[in-house]
This record gives structure tokens, sequence and C-alpha cells, in this order.
């Protein structure tokens, strides 16, 4: 044993040694916390601590089992996230795809920059347009009548607010995300194009048989990633964006736990809450770093 | 690649460098506790030291019995409030208000102020690391758990006793205010807070009904004063073109989101949430009159006498219809709809003029019997003397100023001669406050802390110059008049209680906020109201209630 | 040499450049109405919902607004340090671990991966952090601001990805010359992997532009405050509904909305401008082949 460590150490002594500051850093600021997560079994009295807190086990997460609203809430999150994935996740692969087949280097270069600019915009400004956009003499709908159709109060109804909410985020973000596989694409070697050129193959072969595959594990792995976050919506967009009149689809897990957490500051309740979103994103994230490994050689382990 | 190397070299570099820099640690500066090394005073032996100082007529008149300086060695403590200005002032300690008051007292107060917005994070953190300031100014009605909570956590100190032994003026309050006991003591008795306390009805009141007076007067109406003639009212709002530009684009009644709706149920004697009724919680949404309410609304919601739009109103939107000649009434603020907008639309129309209107009720000649109003103890800008302070009694003293005549105008005015001048006993602010756009944020604030809470009893004159505008004081003028006695005072449920309750009442609110809202719009029938009604007590309404029943029982007898 | 396009492909260049030109059309309106809005007169904004093209009413009230704040300018120079000395930090620490875990070879990879990627669900919280940056006194010091967040394991996990991908031969041949892992990490698979190290780049250092949270919490002096922390503030009150003297903060002006705009405008100007600085070096097409050895 102390042999195998020994050779381990002397073939991999600098990965060794540029591995400890890293794994330092993770013990200390992440797993030296870690006696936090305890607060969700607690009844958390500040003055006493986390560690002094008494125990009350599951009964927060009962409570919120047992919330009339629990499987709306769990339905219309995933719901939008999932919708987002599907909608969401590919938009930026397919405007990088689209940023890489512009020949002018000048115009790839402004749509590259212009399009990121949203995503620095404060949501807050964000919903402020969005709300504004689709008002009953907002834009969306005065096209519409421009085109001889009925005006339609998007906010009111709850059957149109997953999709204001996925396509806004779309809007968004989609220019900031594409920088990523922009990035992977720049990887891609010109010769194997120049040799697919000699092949007779066309543009769009190109793309098929060269420049995905090409970026294949970049986009696996942040397909996994965000597997990995299906159960938190942000609350932040949700509450700006909704109005009791769409709870129906809009109301998600953390808007209702920031309503409650008005009432009545709870850090146990929320805590638990969260605990329980993570266990499940976690969940989903080794379920598909497992499928991802089966089929493909990327995945996180 | 020699590029990178020498790229990341200089920046190793710079890092290095800069990390010597700033990485000795800045002084601490909470150094409150290393002063009260120095002073070894005893509490009696100060209190023996000060019987014999400055105890003359004078004195007696500005401090109402309190005895100054309150100690004879300078002391500090720390004191965590919020910087509510802080493009104006760096510190606390640059008002005036607090430099005369340490003048007076001999008490140095150093101000730990957290970012805005960060208010209760920061307190939380500062609780949890045991790191408590002697004096905090927090809202302890919203601390979970309740005022009971706050003292059984050793954060705040109980203090009735020594409020009786040593705040002469804070006392005072009691006799000319007997209610006020009450509302800040806990149901056992005790006092934890030095509150910020209003009594008159110009600062207890500010919301109401807003009506476009040059409307009306445009179509020849009166001010509406029952529920029919309102709805008389927003027809013709509706119907005769108000605004005179020849369309009926006008919107009558406008609103952000329900809550701005919900006004008009008073007058059926209720409001869609707890109330009080001959000693007894109620619940309004329950209440079988309140379904009359719901169908009146649903009715003006048909005929486009409501905005169709209010449910997602937000406030963005809702101001530019308000000041845009189409909305032609909504439910506001007396600042900050009245003031602001008639201030604003000054030069732009001339003729836009809003009114308040007095509470509608069902039959002419009738009360309003419910509007809006706050309670003598609202709850935020409490002072708080905590668990960690080693001068509890010099404390005591010292908040006690406040209080005091002379405090009383530092606190509310400033300094006389220079932020207010006496006129025949009207305290007056000075033109470059009262005059001046932003003048009582830009200049005021040197003086005092009156634009905002904290602990002292808001001035009325104070709160009427405030209010600026004719039409703004008018307007509370008519919304106070209405019955007394049914807005809930600050009752505490138990800890545990209140856990339940608030459970309870997050799933109710999120369903009745849907359901009035689908009643109102004519998505759901009417006759549903009845399954509306049991599915509520499905959700423990009636549990809620006993709870706050309880907690009534015990404020009342406190 | 030049290939003629087919005539599918000319169709598809004009109709994918059209649609491009969508996309600026969309993605840059935001922007553009925040400029011009922030330019405009306070009152017309607050009347007028409708798409703007110009400022309407020329003011810069909103501006003057935020810069009377002594603050504003400390904050600028607050910032640039913490995303210089941060960002610096973070790309060295991501750096090595990225490397690291990219060895397949490595002992314990798959439990230091699970481990690592545990710490993205489950932290313990605000309290037990602040506890021990108080602890290790950090409290109230750069160290607070660029410490606790020095790794983020989604560039961690991207950057590691990116180095998978370089083919093994280039570390093994460098091996037999003798080379040892630093000299593989800096001299090899960093220069191969610049685009993405761009990216990363990107990545932290707009994050520590942004950020405001972790000063808020840790630093007590105000001096140290970043930019985002000192806008932040002057948003929320010129905005907040006053409840309690029942007046909303708009007073006697509505500055408060032009505000929210005029702060967007000066806390991203900055990051835009270093923005094209790193474009070149993941946009393909401009950095074509010369690292490539």
């Amino acid at each position: 044993m102390i042999a195998f460590l020994k050779k381990q150490w002397s073939k991999n002594k600098y990965v060794y040694i540029m591995l400890i500051p890293v794994l330092l850093y993770y013990v200390l600021f992440c797993y030296v916390p870690m006696y936090g997560v305890t607060i969700a079994f607690k009844n958390f009295i500040p003055l006493k601590g986390i560690l002094k807190s008494p125990w009350i086990g599951f009964q927060h997460f009962k409570s919120f089992f047992e919330s009339y609203y629990f499987w709306r809430l769990i339905r219309n999150t995933l719901a939008i996230n999932i919708y987002s994935l599907v909608i969401g996740f590919p938009a930026p692969i397919i405007l990088a795809l689209l940023l890489n087949e512009v020949r002018n280097t000048h115009y790839k270069r402004i749509v590259q920059t212009v399009s990121y600019l949203p995503h620095f915009v404060s949501i807050v400004i964000i919903s402020g347009m969005i709300l504004q956009f689709t008002s009953r003499n907002g834009l969306v709908n005065q096209s519409l009548s421009l085109f001889g159709l009925e005006k339609i109060p998007f906010m009111l109804r709850p059957e149109w607010f997953r999709t204001v909410f996925v396509f806004s985020g779309v809007w968004q973000n989609a220019g900031w995300n594409s920088i990523i596989y922009l990035a992977a694409l720049s990887n891609i070697s010109e010769e194997i194009y120049e040799a697919s050129k000699i092949d007779g193959a066309n543009r769009w072969r190109q793309v098929i048989y060269i420049t995905i595959p090409g970026i294949s594990s970049t986009i696996i792995i942040l397909l996994i990633l965000n597997i990995g976050s299906l159960m938190s919506v942000g609350f932040e967009k949700v509450i700006l964006l909704y109005n009791p009149s769409i709870y129906e689809t809009a109301d998600v897990i953390s808007s209702f736990v920031y309503r409650k957490g008005i009432l009545e500051a709870n850090f146990s309740y929320s805590a638990a809450v969260g605990l329980f979103n993570s266990i499940i994103n976690f969940v989903l994230l080794m379920s598909s770093n497992y499928m991802s490994r089966k089929v493909s050689e990327t995945s996180l382990w | 690649m020699k590029k990178l190397i020498k790229t990341t070299s200089v920046l190793l570099v710079i890092f290095l460098l800069a990390s010597l820099f700033y990485g000795c640690s800045k002084n601490d500066n909470v150094t409150s506790k290393s002063n009260s090394d120095e002073s070894t005073t005893k509490q009696e032996a100060s209190s023996t030291q000060q019987s014999n100082t400055n105890t003359n007529d004078s004195d007696k008149k500005l401090f109402g019995g309190l005895k100054l300086p309150i100690v004879d060695k300078p002391i500090t403590l720390t004191y965590f409030v919020p910087n509510s200005y802080p493009t104006v002032l760096k510190t606390y300690n640059d008002i005036k208000m607090y430099q005369i008051q340490e003048k007076d007292t001999g008490i140095h107060i150093e101000f730990i102020h957290p970012p805005a917005g960060q208010e209760t994070d920061q307190l939380n953190l500062l609780i949890a690391s045991n790191d408590l300031p002697d004096i905090i100014e927090t809202n302890p009605l919203t601390y979970p758990g309740g005022p009971e909570k706050l003292l059984q956590d050793n954060v705040a100190v109980e203090i009735q006793d020594l409020i009786d032994k040593y705040a002469p003026n804070f006392k005072n309050l009691f006799v000319r205010y007997p209610e006020v006991k009450k509302q800040i003591s806990t149901d056992a008795g005790k006092m934890y807070c030095f509150p910020w306390l209003n009594f008159y009805d110009v600062q207890l009141v500010y919301m109401g009904h807003i009506i476009r007076e040059d409307w009306l007067n445009n179509l020849s109406l009166e001010m509406p004063q029952t529920i029919d003639d309102w709805y008389n009212i927003l027809t013709a709002f509706k119907e005769r073109d108000p605004n005179g530009n020849g369309e009926k684009d006008e919107i009558p009644y406008i609103a952000i989101k329900y809550e701005r709706l919900d006004p008009f149920c008073y007058a059926w004697g209720l409001t869609s949430d707890f109330y009080v009724e001959n000693g007894n919680i109620k619940y309004g949404a329950i209440e079988p009159r309140f379904k009359d309410y719901l169908s009146t609304m649903r009715k003006w919601y048909s005929e486009g006498l409501i905005d169709p739009d209010y449910a997602s109103t937000d406030s963005k939107q809702f101001d530019s219809k308000a000041t845009s000649n189409i909305g032609g009434a909504f439910y506001g603020y007396s600042g900050g709809q009245i003031r602001t907008y008639m201030t604003l639309m000054e030069q732009n129309d001339p003729n836009y003029k809003l009114a308040g209107t007095r509470y509608p009720v069902l039959e002419r000649g009738q009360k309003p019997p419910i509007g809006h109003r706050i309670n003598m103890f609202y709850g935020g800008g409490s002072a708080l003397i905590t668990g960690s302070n080693k001068y509890v009694k010099e404390t005591v003293h010292w908040l006690d100023y406040n209080y005091s005549p002379k405090g009383h105008m530092l606190c509310n005015y400033g300094i006389e001669g220079e932020s207010y001048v006496m006129d025949n006993g009207y305290p007056r602010y000075t033109d470059n406050i009262a005059k001046t756009p932003n003048g009582f944020i830009d200049e005021l604030t040197k003086y005092t802390r009156f634009v905002g809470n904290g602990p002292w009893e808001n001035g009325k004159e104070a709160q009427i110059q405030y209010m600026a505008h004719p039409a703004s004081i008018q307007a509370i003028e008519n919304w106070s008049q209405t019955e007394k006695g049914h807005i809930l005072p600050p009752i505490t449920p138990t800890q545990e209680d209140s856990l339940r309750l608030n459970s309870i009442m997050n799933e109710i609110n999120t369903y009745k906020s849907e359901m009035l809202n689908k009643f109102i719009m004519g998505q759901e029938p009417l006759d549903k109201y009845d399954d509306f009604v049991s599915t509520l007590r499905k959700m423990n309404i009636e549990k809620a209630i006993k709870i706050q029943q309880s907690a009534l029982d015990r404020y009342n007898k406190r | 040499m030049k290939v003629k396009r087919t005539t599918g492909e000319i169709i598809f260049d004009i109709v994918n450049n059209i649609f491009l030109l969508f996309v600026i059309v969309i993605t840059v309106y935001p922007f553009l109405y925040i400029l011009f809005a922030s330019l405009s007169d306070p009152l017309k904004i607050l009347q007028d919902e409708k798409i703007l093209f110009l400022p309407n009413g020329f003011n810069i009230a909103a501006y003057k607004a935020v810069f009377k704040n002594p603050n504003v300018i400390l904050g600028f120079r607050n910032t640039l340090i913490y995303v210089v000395l941060g960002t610096t930090l973070n790309m060295i620490l991501t750096m090595f671990g990225a490397y690291a875990l990219s060895k397949k070879d490595l002992y314990g990879l798959k439990i230091f991966m699970v481990l690592i990627a545990f710490t993205m669900f489950f932290s313990g919280g605000l309290i037990p952090t602040y506890l021990l940056v108080k602890k290790i006194h950090f409290i109230d010091t750069i160290w607070a601001i660029i410490i606790p967040n020095a790794i983020s394991t989604w560039n961690l996990i991207i950057m590691r990805t990116s180095f998978q991908s370089v083919p093994e031969s280039i570390p093994e041949s460098a091996k037999i010359d003798g080379a040892n892992d630093l000299i593989i990490l800096f001299k090899l698979v960093i220069p191969i992997s610049i685009p993405v190290i761009a990216v990363i780049v990107l990545y932290y250092a707009v994050a520590h532009w942004n950020s405001w949270f972790n000063a808020s919490i840790y630093l007590r002096d105000r001096n140290l405050y970043p930019i985002q922390l000192i806008l932040r503030e002057i948003l929320i009150l010129n905005n907040t509904d006053n409840m309690m003297m029942g007046t909303s903060a708009l007073d006697t002006q509505p500055i408060g909305e032009t505000i929210k705009y005029s702060t967007t405008i000066i806390a991203t100007i900055p990051i835009l401008t270093i923005y094209p600085f790193l474009q070149r070096y993941f946009v393909k097409g401009v950095m074509i082949g010369s690292l490539k050895e």
C-alpha cells in the first residue's frame, strides 16, 4: 500500500501539489461550515447558535410536505424548468452555431457583443419591460392587432405564464450563454474542416459531423449541470412577474417560501425546503451523470 | 508564450504587493468593550453622585426631571441602526441632534450602520455570533417569535422597572396616553423597548380613496359618500369623457393588484382579513356579508368600471395611468400619491387635482365603520437595550432624553434659529427645508432624524409640514372620520401559536388572493362562494381565529 | 482556396444574417431603452410607457443624483481592486484544480469529483460561513471578499472538461522531454485552451464586478464598499415606499425611476469596455491557428 502511494506521489508530484490549495479551500470554506445544514432539523435560536439549538427532526419537512399547495408547487417548479431546458438549453447552442457560419468577422463580433447585453440588465428592469410589453396595449398586443388577432392579457392568463417566463429567459441569457460554446467552437482545428472539404463535404455535413461532435463534451457537461438545477427556480424573477390571478402556474417553491418568510423570518423552514430541493437536484445530477457515462465518454465522474 | 509568462508574473507581483498593502486588517472598530474596562464605577455609585447635580427649574422644564449629565466620566455605547441617508451622511454622529445629545448627557455613541437592504441579515449575524451591540433599533413585532422571544433570547432586556425609576419623560407618556402602556408591553407586562410613537390622526392615517377632483367638477358631480354614489360616479367617468379629449379612454378605478381594491369592503363593516368586532376577532372573508361586497365589485368589474388589468398592474404602470389622464380614482397614500403627483403635475397640467374622499358607507348618513389607521406603537424604529449592554441604567436615561421637552424638539425640528423658528408657538421649518425640493432629505437630516422613525414621539406640526400639500392634509382629515376600535392592536401570539398561525396564513392568503380575483373578474361564479368559505375552514381559518383571539384577550388584560 | 457556394448555401447565409440582425435588434433594445431613459425627464418617464428611440426630454438629473454621492468614485476603485485580485486568485486555483482533476490516472479522482460536486448542492449557509470568516479575522478586510468564493465549482468543471480534451500525446511527449506537470500546464495546456480560459476569466471578472452581497455582510468600513453595494443603496433609498411616513420616497420628484436606469448604466459600462479585449480569444476567425503548435 505504502509503495503504491509512494509511486503515485513520484509520478504525479506536481499534480498533487497543485491540488493541495484547491482541496484546502473546499475543506475550509465548504466542509467546515457544512454543519449549518442541520439548521433544517432544528428550531433555530439565534443566540444559541446552530449547534446548540434544539432538534425538532423532520417537523419543517413535514410542514412543507403537508402543505395544501405542495404538489402544485413541485409541478410548477419542474414544469418551468423542464420547459426552460427544452427551449433555453438549445438556444445558445444554435445561436453559437449560426454565428459560426457568419463569414464576415466584424458582423460576427458585433452580433456576439450585442447579444449578451441583456444579461447585464438587472432582472428588476427586465421584468418591468416584460410586464410593459405584455400589457393590454403593449408591444406584443399591438403587433397582434396589426395582424388582426385578438389581444391577450398575458399576465392574467395562467396558461401563458410559463411561455413568457421561458422565452424572456432566452431573450435575456441566450447571448451570454452562447459564449462558452463559441469558445468550444474555436478549439476545433481548422485542419479537420479543410480535410473534409477535400472529401467533398458541404457546410451542412460539416456542422453535423465535425462541429457538433467537436463541442459535444461541452454540451453534455453543461446539460448535466443544468439538470442538476431542475428544482431551483430563482424566486426574484417569479416574484417580479407573477400576481395572484396566475398563481396556478406561476407560484413555485421559492416564491411560496418567500411569502412565508415575509410573515415570519424562519431560517429553519426555508433551510429545510432548500435542503429538500438540493437533495432532489443532486440525485438528478447523479442520474444524468450515470446515463452520460453509459452513452458517451463525457461525464463528471 | 513569453508574453503569457510575463503577464502572469506581473499579475502575481501586483497580487502580492496589494495583499501586503490591504492585508493588514483595519483597526477593530468595535471597541466599545475596551472603553468599558476603564470605568469601573458601579451603577449604584454613579447614581448617588448624580443626585447632587444640575437640578434647577429651567432644566426641569427642558428635561422633565432627567438629571444631566448622565455620567461623570464619558462612556461609549454601540448603537446598531440602518443609515437611511448615506448620500448625505456618513454616520449618524454627523447629525446635530446626536452631537447636542452627547454634550448634554456625556455619553458618546458609536454607530454601526448596516448597508441599506441588509438590516435583517446583519442583525441576525450579529446575534448569531454573540456580537450584540449595546442598543439595537429594529422592529420587535416582526422578530420571529415576537417580543417575548426577544426577551427570552436576551436580545432585549426587561426595562419596566428601570423606566419607572429612571425614565421620567417616557413614563409621563403613560399618563397622557394610557393605551400606549398596553401596546408596548408583553402579555406578562414586561417592557422591552423605547418605541417610535404617533398620537395624532395626521400621523396615524395616511391612506384612503383618492379621486380626480377636476373630473368631478367637469361633470358637475359631488364627492361620493355611499357605495351607490361611487357606482354612479365611476359610470359617469366611463361614459361622459371627463378628460375632455373626445374619447372614452378613461379607466374609472385603477389599482395596483387586489390590495388596493380591497378597502371598498370596509363599507360593509369588515376587512377581508382579521379585524375586531366587540372584542371578538373576526375574519372578513368568511363573513356572509362579504359576499355582498364581492358581488358589487364583480358588477363594477364587468361593467368596465375597474381597470380590467388591475390584477397584474405594477406600480410603474400604475404611476403612468394615474398621471396621464387615464385613471379617475384609486386608493393610495396622502404623501406618495396626492402630494407627489400633484406637485409633479403642477407645471404640466394645472387642472390636475386630487382629493381624498371619506371612506364610503352603505347608507347615507352612516359613519364609515373602518378606515386605514396604524397603531400608536408601530413597531419600526424601536430602540432595544440588549443583553450585552453593561450600562443599562445609563442607557435608559439616555433614551429617555428623546422624550423630554428639549429632546422632543431636537428630534423633530432640530435647532431653533437654524432649522426652525417659533412662530407664535408653532415650530416652523426654515424655507430651505420646507420650501425646497428634497429639502427634508437634504437639509433637515443634518439636524435630526425626523424623516424616518426612531425612539421618540413623532411631532404633530412636523408631520403636517412634511405632508406639505393642503390637499394631503385635507385628505387625511376626511379619511380619519371613521369609527374606531376595529383595527387589530399589536397583539402577540405565543411562540408556538405564532409558528402555527403563519403556516396556516401563508396558505390561506395564497388561496384567498387567487379566489378573490377570480370572483371579481368573473372567472368563478359567485354561487361557488360557499365552497370558497368551506375550503377556508378546511385550511384551519378557525384555528387561526382562535389563536388571534387568545392573543387579543391577553392583550386586553395587560 | 475559395469554394463556390451553392444556391442553398447562399439562401441560408442571407436568412441567417437577417435572423442575426433581428437578434441584434431585440437584444440591444433593453440597453438602449435604459440609456435613453436615464437621460430623460423623470416626469415623462413616469407618465409615458412607450418604446424609446431617443431620450424623452433630455435631462441628466439621474446621473447627478448618483454622482453627488462621494462614495461612488471610491466604490469604483474598490471594485477594480477586487476584480483584479479576485480574478487572479480564482484563475490560479481553478487552473490548478482543473488540470489536476483532468488527469485520468489521478488516485482518488472519482472521490474528489463527487466531494467537489457535492458542494454545489449542499452548503452550511450564511451563519456558519460568517462565523468562520469572523474566526479567522477576515471581517472588514479584502480577504473576506476574495477568499470565501475563491473557486466556483461550475467554472472548475467547465475548465476541467476543456483540459480533458487536450490530446494525451502532448503532455506525454513533453514528459518524455523531461517537463514536469507545472511546465506542461503553463506552457502547453493553457495556451491550447486559451478560448475557455478567456471565457472563465470573463465569468469570474463579471461575478466580482457584480457582487455586493459578500461585501454587505463582511465589511463594516464604508471605505471598502464595492460600487455595486453603493449603487444598490442609492437605488433602495430612492425607491422604497416609506410606509411609516405615508409617503413614497418619490418625494417631490419622481427621480427614483430614472435613477434605476442611471445606476444600471454606471454599473455596467465599465465591464462592457473590457469585453472586446477578451472576445478576440474566443470568437473563432480572429485568433485562428496562431497558438496551436
